[in-house]
């Protein structure tokens, strides 16, 4: 008997095309749009890897003393200084195999970059910068110790040399803190709108009530002896495994067109979606048991998602930062992105835990709230 | 002496102040098709959901296959069928995909469930339109797929309510002869509908009922009796007419 009912419930759901692709399309339109126009804002943090510089150093000069240190320190930072003559260099900058080069001496140096705005160059120019203003007010001091306070110069000149790595030490400190990785745009919301698509979903339950409601079957169903739990998973089990279907396709074609990444804990992902879908499932069904208007369980639902999609979903650091943190925690959609985002950028997340019990919640109160109704309908 | 399937006992059924059915008795036998007319309004609907405990009655007692409804008839509702008014299917499922859902609902399952439904498709035609999708069909195949559903699960009392409004004479027809097979078959029937012929060369016993009350039960020729001499060859709507008046009806029923 449930099994007649959750078959022939689902052909019922998938059947109804327009809000079958509705369902699969939707979220992957949403995701283009909206990871387009939102990419600057969530690309605000760029990752370099190591780039090369070339460099000579004019025969005969006294920098070549010291540079060795130079390239060890922007070494550490990622930048490989390579020695390379003028011709060499202009030709490796020009083929794209070094970002910059560098010519020195003691009086002057010259920087070739390509033109336009490039990082690297940009950053290993002020880098450098840096680092020369530093080395000629250093030279300007021996300069003037050697011309006045000669004992002074000789002893400085003396330490530098036998200085060796271990003593020289930074004198600023570098503390490098422990952030949450930012996702990209096209992942960030890749996953939220398939996460907000998915309260969408019980416009299917919504639609087989209304139909058998219509269609007086539900008159029909009466005259047999199937209980009310039965009717409920019926419809509940029929509305899970086709929203899942559809969610499943959504995430498949984002997945393949778009390259939304859902990071290496994608199993653990799925469970979190595959408990939402029931959730909403439950919980849309439910509705459906309690209120006989399929338009105002639509509007409850529609305008619901949408409104704790905004104020628990978005990127509301910017945009909703006038409303409470006790308003926006009230939003399921608050803890269930933030728990699929963290998962995919850092394979864990602080909030799964609130997450499971949050949808465990839902679930179980939503059935035990339409059983009761059910069977107060039936005895009375 | 053939046993009662159906025993209506006294039962009303009020609306706050309004009695839409008025003290009620009758008894349906097995093996009979019972004819239930009446105008708008008269209260046939109100008693049909009674017999099918859609509905509670106000006063009175319904047995229905010796079971008292009050206590639920939850153990003889496999026994009963209702082909109702409207045209309740799924109109997005195939024609074999209704009757695997309704007849499911009974409990029949595998095999027998198999042949119930093409039993069904075959004895009300559609054989042949079994992967039809319904919303494809004429309203004759429609009411004809009505029927199947209701028939499936191989009910001993089937109810018809109205069961053929706004189709064509030829399915009409093929509609009151399958009637008359299920009857044949074992089956005891409760007609009701607007079309006196039907009811004239249908029914065993007629029950006419006017503002909730029944105000005559015979045979047809019985109940030509009560308004003409003997021996009258009166038809049935003229005696209809004679007992419950000419004036229009524009009452309101609770409907299946």
């Amino acid at each position: 008997m449930l099994l007649t009912l959750i078959k022939n419930n689902a052909k019922l759901i998938i059947r109804n095309r327009i809000s079958f692709m509705f369902m699969c399309v939707f979220p992957v339109i949403l995701i283009l749009i909206l990871s387009s126009a939102f990419s600057s804002m969530l690309g605000k943090t760029v990752e370099l890897g190591t780039f090369s510089v070339g460099y000579s150093i004019e025969e005969g000069s006294n920098l070549a003393n010291y540079f060795s240190s130079f390239k060890k320190q922007f070494e550490a930072n990622g930048m490989i200084l390579k020695p390379m003559d003028q011709k060499d260099g202009v030709e490796a900058l020009l083929n794209g195999e070094i970002v910059s080069y560098l010519t020195l001496s003691d009086d002057k140096y010259t920087l070739y970059n390509e033109e336009g705005i490039h990082i690297d160059a940009m950053i290993f120019e002020s880098s450098f910068k840096g680092g020369m203003h530093l080395y000629d007010g250093f030279k300007t001091m021996m300069a003037y110790m050697v011309q006045n306070e000669t004992s002074y110069a000789d002893k400085i000149a003396e330490r530098i040399k036998s200085f060796d790595d271990k003593q020289q030490t930074n004198l600023i400190k570098t503390e490098r803190l422990e952030v949450d990785p930012v996702p990209k745009a096209q992942d960030y919301y890749g996953i939220v709108q398939i996460i907000f698509i998915i309260w969408f979903g019980v416009s299917s339950a919504v639609g087989l009530a209304e139909a058998e409601r219509k269609n007086k079957i539900s008159e029909r169903i009466r005259l047999t002896n199937v209980k009310p739990i039965t009717l409920f998973l019926g419809r509940f089990i029929s509305n899970t495994a086709a929203t899942c279907l559809q969610v499943g396709i959504a995430i498949g074609v984002s997945t393949a067109l778009l390259k939304v990444n859902w990071g290496e804990q994608f199993l653990l992902s799925a469970s979190v979606l595959l408990l939402e879908v029931i959730a909403t499932s439950a919980f849309g069904t439910m509705l459906t048991v309690m209120i006989k208007s399929s338009t105002i369980i639509n509007m409850f639902m529609y305008v619901g998602a949408f409104v704790f999609g905004f104020i628990g979903g978005s990127f509301q650091t910017y945009m909703y930062n006038f409303i409470s943190e006790d308003i926006v925690r009230l939003s399921p959609l608050y803890y269930l992105n933030r728990t699929l985002i963290e998962l995919s950028t850092k394979g864990s997340s602080n909030y799964l835990g609130t997450t499971l019990v949050m949808l465990l919640v839902i679930t179980i109160s939503s059935i035990a709230i339409a059983l009761t109704s059910l069977y107060i309908r039936r005895e009375a | 002496m053939k046993k009662t399937i159906l025993k209506l006992d006294g039962i009303t059924k009020k609306y706050d102040q309004n009695t839409v059915v008025d003290h009620i008795s009758l008894e349906i036998k097995q093996g009979e098709i019972f004819g239930l007319l009446g105008p708008n309004g008269a209260g046939k609907s109100t008693t049909i959901n009674m017999i099918c405990s859609m509905i509670k009655q106000s006063a009175g007692d319904i047995s229905l296959f010796g079971q008292d409804n009050r206590k639920g008839i939850s153990e003889v509702k496999h026994k009963l069928g209702l082909v109702p008014q409207e045209i309740a299917v799924h109109e997005n499922l195939k024609a074999w995909e209704n009757i695997e859902f309704f007849a499911g609902l009974y409990g029949i399952k595998g095999k027998a469930l198999k042949k119930a439904i093409d039993e069904a498709l075959d004895f009300v035609g559609l054989t042949e339109n079994k992967n039809g999708y319904v919303k494809t069909f004429s309203g004759g195949m429609k009411r004809r797929l009505n029927i199947a559903c209701a028939i499936a699960h191989h009910p001993e009392l089937m109810i018809f309510d109205e069961p053929t409004v706004a189709i064509d004479p030829q399915s009409r027809n093929f509609i009151l002869e399958k009637i008359r097979a299920m009857n044949r078959a074992g089956a005891t029937i409760i007609y009701t509908s607007h079309y006196m012929e039907e009811v004239e060369v249908l029914c065993d016993r007629i029950a006419i009922m006017d503002k909730g009350k029944v105000i005559a039960l015979g045979t047809k020729e019985e109940l030509v009796s009560l308004v003409a001499p003997e021996g009258s060859d009166m038809s049935l709507e003229e005696v209809f007419l004679k007992l419950t008046g000419k004036n229009l009806r524009d009452y309101r029923e609770e409907g299946l």
